[in-house]
């Protein structure tokens, strides 16, 4: 560790490694391609001639702009440590510093993907506690650089859960493989992937291209008259319809498919000392860690494909005072029972024999009611209308969803499931699969009862709690065990003398 | 886990049965003046949406296109719409108070949707004082009470004497730092002004 600081003069403003520009390039190229997607599909598929080649000179030219940006954003941006402070120079038309002290990083985190890999260099994401400025990235470090800069922060922040390079960390801390998903693993969690939301992406980027194709005022409606008249007949008949829906289901399974083994592949989960780390990622190959006290929720889930197949996915939330979103929790997916039960026998330690005889309560009827009663008066209406206008199509297809609506209801009522014991709260939830959420109480932070006009008249009320990492609600509970509830979780917050965090 | 632990916990459990259950709290109302205030945003918000909706059924040509039957059915929903609304101030300010215990702080708001949320001072990241332009000429100030829950969980409390404000913030400060002493390297953030 010594060796390393001597070796940099870490106080010293710095640049990052010369693969960035490469990466900062790639970064504008990303945004400048999704931005200008509509002007290349053009250019790809038609328009004048005349117009291509303006385009074609448009697109040249904005690259090399692009690129000369990042050549400058590159020698603009230094870092250097001073004081128990980070501090980053950057800005290529304004020019910004940005001071983190060490105590406000939470945590440290590399990334590599292809370009990172084939410089051999690393991404820094560092998580700060803090309302400004939520994350810092340096974007290209030699591999030593980034040690060096890790081990630095983290001598003067004992605390910190940095995710050290796997040969340091393997000499300083025992590390265990609690999880290694195979490839024939690795292929069934793609097939139970939730399909449905790779064709909602299919459906919604088809109609994001229409409508920005249409913008640009090229329509198929009308281009479809021109070039095919007879569509509109053939595309009647069932046989196109049915092979239509059969190709949307294939896609949609691919794409799923595709999407998990590109973020699954050779996933291994380790626990490390007081913590876990998740490494994964086909292309883009990920490195995520957490320690056990910044842990906050424990979440698992299967959907209904999942529990046929009796695999497990799993997420373990960490604490960041900004909002929720995916980089602060770690997600496994394709565990085994016993797998989540080691990891939560991990987190919860001394707590975790609570689980064996812990008992849940279900929650009031009504919840199911009320979902029933929001179902009814936004569908019944526009089935009788639609009905009344003779659109029978449309009228079954909004039956059957109504249908489908009350069946999840009832499915949601009962797997809705809650239970406390003396240190952990359990909330069991689902509709056509399960999942489960396990917390400890002392890392609760804030108790909200709420409740509407209709749930009083039958005293009821709902319970949310708050946790650095988002909230879990028990809805539709008795106004007096809500109480009663709240007290018990209070007192158990108040008289904790453990850091939360 | 060790034996002190187990020292201060049965100590607490004593505490719990001292601690005041939530329901028979005396909740403190917000400052009257506090009233005007609110009544003062919803005439502010009346007159700009009626000039609005006036200027376009005056000036637009909705009249030829919509029946009249339709414009009046609208202006009458529109009237109970305004008068609904200055019930909701009224009430909706009659029912936010605040109780303050000994642990934790406690603020409750809602005419239709109730809500009552608990923040235990142990949980508390910083406190910090407001005051808009119309509340500064009412000589008022709001206590925001932050906590890791989270923008969704956070108290905001209206309507508050500036001294009593200040001396909220002082008091809840002050158990923050008393529970947390020793036990945790937390240190809430320095107010810096």
């Amino acid at each position: 560790m010594m060796k390393s600081n001597n070796t940099y003069d870490l106080s010293s403003p710095t640049r990052q490694s010369y693969a960035a520009i490469l990466l900062i390039a790639y970064k504008l190229y990303k945004v400048l391609i999704r931005q200008l997607f509509p002007f290349l599909i053009i250019f790809l598929f038609g328009g004048s001639t005349n117009m291509k080649d303006s385009l074609m000179i448009f697109i040249i030219a904005i690259s090399i702009i692009g690129f000369i940006y990042s050549i400058i954003a590159f020698f603009k941006y230094y870092f250097y440590l001073k004081d128990d402070k980070l501090i980053v120079q950057k800005g290529v038309f304004k020019k910004s510093k940005i001071e983190i002290p060490f105590d406000r990083i939470q945590s440290i985190n590399y990334e590599q993907n292809i370009i990172h890999r084939l410089f051999n260099v690393v991404k820094l994401n560092m998580d700060t506690a803090g309302s400004v400025g939520s994350e810092l990235q340096i974007n290209a470090l030699d591999h030593k650089l980034a040690n060096a800069i890790s081990d630095h922060i983290l001598k003067h922040r004992s605390e910190l859960s940095a995710t050290m390079s796997s040969e340091e960390r393997s000499s300083k801390e025992e590390k265990k493989v609690i999880f290694r998903l195979s490839i024939p693993q690795l292929l069934k969690v793609g097939i139970t992937e939730n399909h449905l939301r790779s064709g909602g992406i299919i459906i919604f980027f088809f109609f994001w291209l229409w409508d920005n194709l249409r913008e640009l005022g090229l329509d198929f409606m009308e281009r479809m008259d021109d070039y095919a008249p007879m569509a509109k007949v053939v595309s009647a008949s069932l046989i196109v319809i049915s092979s239509l829906v059969v190709l949307f289901i294939l896609v949609s399974f691919l794409i799923s498919l595709i999407r998990t083994v590109l973020r699954y592949y050779n996933l291994i989960m380790y626990r490390i000392g007081e913590g876990f780390s998740i490494e994964s990622g086909l292309l883009n190959r990920r490195e995520y860690a957490a320690k056990d006290h910044k842990i906050q929720v424990l979440t698992w889930s299967q959907n209904l494909l999942q529990s046929w197949s009796s695999i497990f996915e799993l997420r373990l939330t960490q604490a960041s005072s900004i909002a929720v979103n995916d980089r602060k929790s770690l997600s496994v997916a394709g565990l085994e029972w016993e797998d989540v039960k080691e990891t939560e026998a991990y987190l919860f330690k001394n707590d975790f024999h609570e689980l064996s005889d812990i008992e849940t309560y279900p929650v009031h009827p009504y919840y199911r009611f009320r979902r029933m009663y929001y179902w009814t008066i936004i569908l019944v209406p526009t089935i009788i209308a639609t009905a009344y206008f003779q659109e029978m199509t449309v009228s079954t297809v909004l039956f059957l969803w109504y249908l489908l609506g009350m069946v999840s209801s009832q499915l949601k009522f009962k797997k809705k499931r809650f239970g406390i014991t003396d240190n952990l709260l359990l909330l069991q939830g689902g509709t056509f699969g399960k999942s489960e959420t396990l917390l400890q109480l002392y890392k609760l932070q804030n108790i909200k009862i709420h409740s509407t006009p209709l749930q009083r008249r039958r005293e009821l009320s709902s319970l949310t709690l708050y946790t650095a990492s988002g909230q879990v609600s028990i809805p539709d509970i008795g106004y007096t065990t809500c109480v009663r509830l709240k007290n018990y979780l209070l007192y158990k917050i108040e008289s904790s003398s453990k850091s939360w965090f | 886990m060790s034996k002190s632990n187990i020292d201060t916990f049965t100590n607490i459990q004593l505490d719990v049965e001292t601690l005041p259950k939530v329901q028979d709290l005396i909740y403190q109302p917000l400052e009257s003046r506090y009233k005007t205030v609110l009544l003062l945003g919803r005439l502010i918000f009346t007159a700009v949406a009626t000039f609005t909706i006036g200027a376009v059924l005056l000036f637009s040509p909705i009249k030829e296109l919509v029946p009249m039957w339709a414009i009046y059915l609208f202006i009458a929903i529109y009237i109970l719409y305004i008068v609904l609304g200055f019930v909701a101030t009224l009430e909706g300010f009659r029912h936010k108070s605040f109780a303050l215990r000994e642990r934790d702080i406690i603020y409750k708001e809602g005419w239709i949707w109730k809500d009552h949320t608990t923040t235990p001072f142990n949980r508390v990241q910083h406190v910090s004082i407001d005051q808009g332009p119309i509340e500064r000429n009412f000589n008022l100030s709001k206590l925001k009470i932050f906590t890791a829950g989270g923008r969704a969980s956070d108290i905001t409390i209206p309507g508050l004497d500036p001294i009593t404000a200040d001396q909220l913030k002082e008091f809840i400060v002050s158990k923050t730092l008393k529970d947390k002493s020793g036990e945790s390297d937390f240190h809430p953030h320095d107010e810096e002004q």
